[in-house]
């Protein structure tokens, strides 16, 4: 007999081990919201996306989707067949690095995490930047000795613009330009 | 020769009867294509909680079907009720005096007995939770969960027994417009077999069924998950764990119906001959029940490699089966193997005849999906089944496109679904 506490669930997928803290998973959750970063996807879009096996990115679906990091943007039938798409419940990395802090006291791994979204959006953009040196770009990295207080100041104003930026959004454009934001201490 | 008459009422109703002469008992049943594949997340387990409610005399007003129900249990005759994903069944088998009293019994089933007495309602459902609780306690979950796995959780995906939420909170109107909308003449199918005159046991359905009204059955357009997925519960408090691998049988799989039955029996039957039973029962002591199954819907089915074992063995045993399965897709079986798998299925075909509650079954199975049954014509498709038919089914079917998984007990979610793969 099995001594389940759940009656029934309508849940695919019911954890209660530490295996859903696996690096690998989280590698591939990486990759999702990567994915689902630039627009919805679907999920034979993220299985083709993150190169893993459908099963697993399913398993990491269920657990982004529990988390709230990612939800379902819409479904359609086509023939008799139900193909979910999905969305990030918000852009902003602090939702995406919270969730992975959540997870234990992975605490070096979130910043992984956040740090490895940057780099790899970073990266694609500055290899387009080069690929396509007629299309607007600015590639630059400053550093300067100020006062902390300063910098909130400049912070409210640099969220006004990137707010300015999310207003220019045409979902008719097929083009998509990245605007990616490290403004933080390089050291003390 | 097998034979059967098969024929239908001005009404709609499908009726098939199969004379056995000799033999002293008969079998009634009725076949109505209302399932769990039919209902939704916020009806899921009506129609099994339907079948409780029309098959006790308890719990309808209608006195008639209590008095023949009291001569049917003075007489002796056996009775059931079965719910599945696409059809509910009610049958009763008895001595042949006893061929007009069942078919009163089944009139009053599926015509008069929707006047449920809403007390008997409550404690019918009451009755119901408790079976579902008993279900979702017991590893034999797993075949369902399988089907969870592979289709969604919709549609052939559906658990039978329900959500207990959803019994709990169900409506005696709701489940009236269910009765109204599904239990229609049209959306039926009246078999008997026994040593039956086809004229006289023609007038009592006429007799028995005629007035049953000619109405209009639900629509319904079957929806599944666009692919194979996976079900998996590790929160559960057990020693032993149940797994079991699948495969999803597309459409055009009744075309392939032998050979996918061919390729079940030589690497999952569950006599201690068959590969994957050899490999991880006898070879590597790892489980004690293992065994292959296929489950068949209308248009598609699942097939299945399940075992329970201890919970340190999950992945050991996932992967034994994938690797026979490999093995099997890559060098075949051999002519031996091939050659008593035939030899099995035809004993069973002929097996499941012998015994009158399963022979009926399984016709009234098959007039649901609109085949009529033929002993000759089943025996024929397992002798000539050749191997190329089966080395395509296995090509076909063993593909990381068809795969998914289900498991519950203690295990490692992501080593599980890393194993599954083709």
């Amino acid at each position: 007999m099995l001594n389940s506490k759940i009656e029934y669930d309508i849940d695919l997928i019911n954890e209660e081990d530490s295996s859903s803290d696996d690096e690998k998973a989280y590698i591939v959750n990486t990759k999702i919201i990567l994915t689902l970063l630039s627009k919805p996807a679907s999920t034979r879009k993220l299985i083709d996306a993150t190169g893993a096996s459908s099963r697993l990115v399913l398993l990491c679906i269920d657990r982004l989707l529990k988390n709230n990091v990612i939800k379902v943007k819409s479904t359609s039938i086509s023939n008799g067949i139900l193909e979910k798409t999905y969305e990030l419940v918000s852009t902003d990395f602090d939702i995406i690095s919270k969730y992975a802090k959540s997870k234990g006291n992975q605490q070096e791994l979130a910043k992984q995490i956040t740090a490895n979204n940057i780099i790899e959006l970073g990266r694609t953009i500055i290899g387009n930047c080069f690929e396509n040196p007629g299309l607007p770009n600015v590639i630059k990295g400053t550093f300067i000795k100020i006062d902390s207080s300063r910098v909130e100041g400049f912070k409210e104003e640099l969220e006004s613009l990137i707010k300015k930026y999310e207003s220019m959004e045409d979902e008719n454009e097929k083009s998509v330009f990245g605007f990616i934001n490290v403004l933080g201490i390089y050291s003390l | 020769m097998y034979e059967v008459e098969s024929f239908y009422l001005c009404n709609g109703l499908k009726v098939i009867m199969h004379k056995i002469p000799g033999i002293k008992t008969i079998s009634c049943g009725i076949w109505v294509n209302q399932g769990s594949k039919y209902e939704t997340d916020e009806t899921n387990g009506i129609s099994h909680l339907i079948e409780h409610l029309l098959m006790s005399a308890e719990n309808t007003n209608n006195e008639a079907y209590k008095n023949i129900m009291n001569r049917v249990n003075f007489s002796g005759v056996e009775y059931n009720a079965t719910t599945t994903k696409e059809y509910t069944y009610y049958y009763f088998t008895g001595l042949n005096s006893m061929i007009d009293l069942c078919l009163d019994a089944l009139a009053n089933i599926v015509m008069f007995n929707k006047d449920i007495i809403r007390e008997k309602f409550e404690i019918e459902k009451d009755i119901v939770v408790q079976e579902a609780i008993s279900y979702y306690s017991s590893y034999n979950q797993i075949a369902e969960r399988t089907s969870q796995a592979l289709w969604g959780n919709l549609d052939i995906g559906r658990i039978i027994v329900g959500n207990i939420p959803n019994i709990k909170e169900a409506d005696l109107e709701y489940a009236r417009e269910i009765i109204d909308s599904s239990y229609t003449p049209e959306n039926s199918n009246l078999i008997i077999i026994g040593d039956i005159d086809y004229t006289e046991t023609l007038k009592l359905i006429e007799e028995k069924f005629s007035m049953w009204e000619d109405t209009k059955t639900r629509e319904y357009t079957e929806v599944v998950n666009s692919m194979p997925g996976i079900y998996l519960n590790n929160g559960v408090k057990s020693s032993s764990s149940v797994i079991s691998v699948g495969f999803r049988l597309n459409s055009n799989y009744r075309e392939r119906a032998v050979p996918i039955e061919i390729i079940s029996t030589i690497l999952g039957h569950p006599g201690l001959d068959s590969r994957i039973v050899k490999k991880v029962r006898l070879e590597k002591g790892l489980a004690y029940n293992i065994n292959s199954f296929t489950a068949k819907y209308n248009n598609r089915g699942s097939f299945a490699i399940s075992a329970i074992t201890e919970n340190s063995n999950v992945e050991e045993v996932i992967k034994l089966i994938m690797g026979e399965i490999q093995k099997a897709k890559e060098g075949f079986f051999t002519a031996e193997e091939i050659m008593k798998a035939k030899n099995i299925l035809e004993t069973q075909a002929i097996l499941k005849l012998n015994d009158l509650n399963k022979h009926i079954k399984y016709l009234g199975n098959s007039a649901v999906g609109n085949n009529i049954f033929s002993l000759e014509n089943e025996i024929r498709q397992i002798k000539k089944c050749s191997d190329e038919m089966i080395q395509s089914s296995l090509q076909e079917i063993f593909n990381d496109e068809n795969i998914g998984v289900a498991a519950i007990g203690q295990f490692n979610s992501n080593n599980i679904v890393e194993l599954i793969a083709m």
